[in-house]
């Protein structure tokens, strides 16, 4: 019987019943690396806030043997947003390295090609003609998604394994729905456009395990499913489509179902915190990068969104004294600059 | 004698002043619906008794302080951004150029924002300082961000450096606006690109810049077409090259800028009017720049009239018509093989 965990030529193999895998040991060290600090994020989230306590003080309110009044702060206000930034961060990555992976184009992230849009756009709608609440939103988001993937595919038939086509038209539809958007906050009375225009950025100010707790879990296990049930097809996918059908995997299917879940997970995301740019672009380039690997990365994308997502909602908390940003500004701004420099470093290369 | 080329330059010669005389008309009736069409119609006869001032004083108010403003400022805000388009187009050699596309309107958008939000300024003809120099950072932005790799950039790669420039830019502008939401509120319908709610007198300065803009692009049509050919060509025709892109960028920052500031963002009308006027009169920027300046507030115009009766009793802003008519226009371009785009 072959044991558990192998190790061999600088990479590790993971063998059980249900799954096994296979990584290389710098991709390993990378993500775990990647998830101390995550944590030790976190933790720092935890542990400040107009009260500070102490590394220890937050250990105890989480095992539950703390003062109430601790317990309220850490547990109660601080938690459900930290654990929300790392979910939904995660989730992001996924869906980028998802999208990226379909679209064959280091730019093709859900926040140009108009997935996020068609998302964004539908929780707007659900927002100000219905309400405000998780399932409505969630539904919208979904909708949304799910018509707007469905129109970029249509529409972009045939373009070709550049994905150039399915950019541009992303492009076109993105405008169109940014303008649907924009119209609906215009049209409605002044307090429900606050809600939808701060939601429209993308928030976790007010995150609670109530409101938001569904969409974590689902995250979580969405990303998981993903990982584990599309890895070696998008594998081949990256390999090339004639290889991939070769190679019994039908590039079509994996195409469709690849864009069917980055829409599912982004639509998640998008219901819960609002569309959150950027992460789902950054985060799989950076994964990439810190892993060594070539072609497609979720794992790493997964951890990299993580940290990315807790970072940038610390800075946003605590960028401006007194005052909570929403995170979506914070990662619009740093993903922005990314992705100067990436596009730089792609012209340079001569990718596009 | 046997002379085709001759024939065929006479042929276009002749459909083009047909054109140029249909699109006269069309403006015109544009003009007319315009001042007609709206909540309340009013007819033509009292258009006519209203401008001279003879008329009920209703509809005097109405035409004078609501429907001629607006009418005039959608004329000089399509000719801007139409004759932006057109400009660069044809110097970035990038059929899917367009101010909204490039990040340049986001450039302006931001400008304005900053400058309402510092409470720098809020008249309209002071509000187009920051609008230019914001439209003129963004337009440098995204030709240095497209031209950083080798050989000439691409048609994606230059929209692509202008998408992800504009979603950085208008992401800020947007955290700016809901950081001050009150300071704002009267500047949501600009926000999404409108020209209604402005008064005549706002637009004089406006419409002075947009002048010099569009002087200047029409001085630049020769040396544009050389440079059209390639750098090389166009420099053994005796063309400065350097010269007329940097002409050509202050042409686009005045025209841009100056239509952002009054009327906010409005994408695509850049983008769709260059190739009807391509469709009409062929691939020459000595002819599609004018025929630039007649269509586009020829489909401003209209745009804005629909954008009043196309939801009863609510306003529609008018940059969203044109984006649900210009996107159509963005995603035709690209699925039917009619431009080399890669």
């Amino acid at each position: 019987m072959s044991p558990l965990l192998s190790r061999d030529h600088g990479a590790v193999t993971l063998r059980t019943p249900a799954v096994s895998g296979r990584m290389s040991t710098r991709a390993l060290v990378a993500c775990v690396l990647l998830l101390a600090a995550t944590a030790a994020t976190t933790l720092l989230a935890l542990m400040t806030g107009k009260v500070g306590y102490s590394p220890g003080e937050v250990l105890a309110a989480l095992v539950g043997d703390a003062p109430a009044d601790v317990e309220l702060f850490v547990v109660r206000w601080r938690l459900p947003r930290a654990v929300a930034a790392v979910t939904f961060g995660a989730v992001l990555g996924v869906a980028g390295a998802l999208f990226q992976c379909v679209t064959r184009n280091p730019l093709g992230s859900p926040d140009i090609i108009g997935f996020s849009a068609g998302a964004s756009a539908g929780g707007v709608a659900a927002v100000t003609l219905i309400g405000s609440s998780f399932a409505v939103v969630a539904a919208g988001t979904l909708i949304g998604g799910l018509l707007v993937a469905a129109l970029i595919m249509l529409l972009s038939r045939g373009g070709g394994t550049g994905g150039f086509r399915l950019v541009i038209v992303g492009i076109g539809l993105s405008a169109m729905l940014v303008s649907v958007e924009s119209w609906l906050v215009l049209t409605a009375d002044l307090d429900v456009a606050q809600v939808a225009a701060l939601w429209s950025v993308g928030t976790l100010n007010g995150t609670s395990f109530t409101h938001s707790g569904i969409a974590m879990a689902l995250g979580i296990a969405a990303v998981v499913a993903v990982i584990v049930l599309l890895s070696r097809r998008l594998t081949l996918l990256d390999l090339g489509e004639d290889l991939s059908g070769a190679l019994g995997a039908d590039p079509l299917r994996t195409r469709t179902v690849a864009v069917l879940a980055g829409v599912l997970l982004i639509a998640i995301v998008t219901a819960a915190a609002g569309p959150i740019a950027f992460v789902a672009l950054a985060a799989p380039h950076i994964g990439r990068r810190l892993a060594g690997m070539a072609g497609v990365a979720l794992v790493p994308a997964a951890c990299t969104g993580a940290f990315l997502l807790a970072l940038s909602d610390f800075v946003a908390q605590h960028a401006l004294p007194g005052r909570m940003l929403p995170v979506g500004v914070v990662t619009v701004a740093v993903g922005g600059l990314y992705l100067i420099t990436l596009i730089v470093r792609e012209n340079r290369k001569g990718v596009l | 004698m046997h002379d085709p080329v001759g024939a065929t330059a006479h042929a276009t010669g002749s459909r083009l002043v047909l054109a140029l005389a249909g699109l006269t008309a069309g403006l015109v009736i544009a003009i007319a619906l315009s001042l007609m069409v709206g909540t309340e119609t009013v007819a033509p006869s009292r258009i006519l008794a209203g401008l001279s001032g003879e008329c009920d004083r209703e509809a005097t108010a109405l035409l004078l302080h609501y429907r001629l403003p607006r009418t005039a400022i959608a004329i000089v805000v399509g000719i801007a951004l139409g004759t932006a388009g057109a400009l660069m187009q044809a110097y970035t050699r990038n059929p899917l150029a367009d101010p909204g596309i490039l990040g340049v309107n986001a450039g302006a958008v931001l400008g304005v924002t900053i400058a309402i939000a510092t409470g720098v300024s809020l008249s309209v003809t002071t509000l187009a300082v920051p609008a230019l120099i914001g439209a003129a950072f963004a337009t440098v932005a995204v030709l240095l961000l497209a031209s950083t790799g080798r050989g000439p950039a691409t048609p994606i790669r230059m929209t692509l450096a202008g998408v992800a420039l504009g979603a950085v830019l208008s992401g800020i502008a947007t955290a700016m606006r809901l950081y001050d939401p009150s300071t704002f509120e009267r500047h949501r319908s600009w926000a999404a690109g409108s020209v209604a709610g402005r008064q005549l007198d706002e637009l004089t300065g406006i419409a002075l810049l947009v002048l010099t803009g569009a002087v200047l692009a029409l001085l630049l049509l020769r040396p544009l077409n050389a440079v059209a050919l390639g750098d090389d060509v166009a420099a053994s025709l005796g063309v400065n090259t350097r010269r007329t892109r940097t002409l050509t960028i202050i042409a686009v920052t005045l025209l841009v800028g100056a239509a952002t500031a009054i009327a906010g963002p409005i994408s695509f009308l850049g983008l769709m009017v260059p190739h009807i006027c391509r469709l009409l009169a062929g691939n020459d920027h000595t002819r599609i720049v004018p025929l630039s300046m007649l269509v586009a507030p020829l489909v401003l115009v209209l745009a804005d009239t629909i954008a009043r009766v196309i939801i009863p009793l609510r306003e529609t802003p008018v940059g969203i018509v044109t984006a649900f008519v210009g996107a159509p226009v963005l995603i035709w371009l690209v699925s039917g093989r009619r431009t080399n785009t890669q």
